[in-house]
């Protein structure tokens, strides 16, 4: 299992993230924990539908204190793992 | 057993479980899409509180579930104005438990002790809505905006993610918050770093992707309801 490159502020978003990762998908604590950078999301997890997408954006949101906007949504976000936690990153730094 | 109450001229269905006599508590569980996801734990948790000796009342909402009422004519004042019919006709009740959204419907009956599991506001679940309908438009070719849609719908109602929802419902939804009450008891999860009152085994079924049923998690919150109720 590959870890990710993090400060000390950041590990606590990159978990934040895991976590919501983990209640949309009804995935493992070890499941999620298994998550690294190239982790493919959108394609590979056929659960991850614009249904489960919407209730992530908005948990993240809630649980980051973040605001997402409209046109800041695309598919590569949904890419992978470390295209989510940079995102996630970026806005909470913002 | 399945009661019915008359509301606005319809016959609403409602589960009740355990005595017929002694405490009794309304059950509200969340709203919309959220609400089919955790629809067998709120009955396994009614189940579970029968057997805590415990009766309980879950209600269809006008629009909603087994209701014959089209869904753009309910709001969340209409809504409240059917717990309160409800709560006439087979309760009385003396407790509420409410999850998610239900927390927005919680103060209908006035200020009686209240149970709390993920409160959250109204725009909360109008922007996840919101954000399937933005997606499948753009999927469609059509370039949507969240404040384009919210205008539309204020004016002439919207239908997201299957649910049509009327003006009213919009403007209501759009501003509702959990009321402030007296007897609040606060429950979250037993992993979650914040304080609560309460600890629930268990984890938010009504975001799963999938539907997905927890028994442990029915037994957690009736345990923490009956020994709540019994004070």
């Amino acid at each position: 299992m590959s870890e990710i490159e993090t400060s000390g502020a950041s590990d606590a978003i990159e978990t934040v993230v895991r976590q919501v990762l983990r209640d949309i998908l009804g995935l493992s604590e070890a499941q999620v924990a298994g998550f690294d950078r190239d982790t493919e999301l959108f394609g590979a997890l056929p659960e991850l539908d614009s249904m489960a997408v919407a209730g992530l954006l908005t948990e993240m949101e809630d649980r980051l204190g973040i605001l997402i906007e409209d046109d800041e949504v695309d598919g590569e976000l949904f890419e992978n793992f470390g295209n989510l936690v940079d995102f996630a990153r970026a806005k909470a730094a913002a | 057993m399945i009661r019915a109450y008359r509301f606005d001229g319809n016959d609403e269905l409602c589960l009740r479980h355990g005595p017929e006599t002694g405490p009794a508590l309304l059950i509200l569980p969340p709203l919309f899409d959220e609400a089919n996801r955790v629809r067998h734990l709120m009955v396994e948790t009614a189940r579970a509180l029968a057997g805590h000796g415990i009766a309980s009342l879950l209600p269809d909402l006008p629009g909603c579930n087994e209701s014959l009422v089209p869904l753009d004519r309910a709001s969340i004042s209409l809504w409240q104005a059917s717990l309160i019919a409800c709560t006439e006709q087979l309760g009385p009740v003396s407790h509420v438990a409410a999850i998610r959204g239900g927390t927005l419907l919680d103060g209908a009956l006035g200020d009686l002790p209240r149970w709390r599991l993920a409160p959250v506001k109204g725009g909360q679940l109008l922007r996840t809505m919101l954000r399937t309908k933005i997606a499948s438009d753009r999927e469609a070719g059509i370039a949507s905006s969240s404040d384009a849609l919210m205008e539309l719908a204020r004016t002439q109602g919207i239908e997201l993610a299957g649910n049509s929802l009327s003006p009213c419902m919009i403007r209501e939804l759009d501003a509702a918050a959990p009321s402030e009450g007296s007897a609040v008891r606060l429950a979250r999860f037993a992993d979650d770093p914040l304080e609560a009152e309460a600890r629930i085994a268990g984890a938010p079924l009504w975001l799963r992707a999938e539907p997905a049923h927890d028994p442990a998690m029915a037994k957690s919150i009736a345990a923490d309801l009956a020994g709540w109720i019994r004070g």
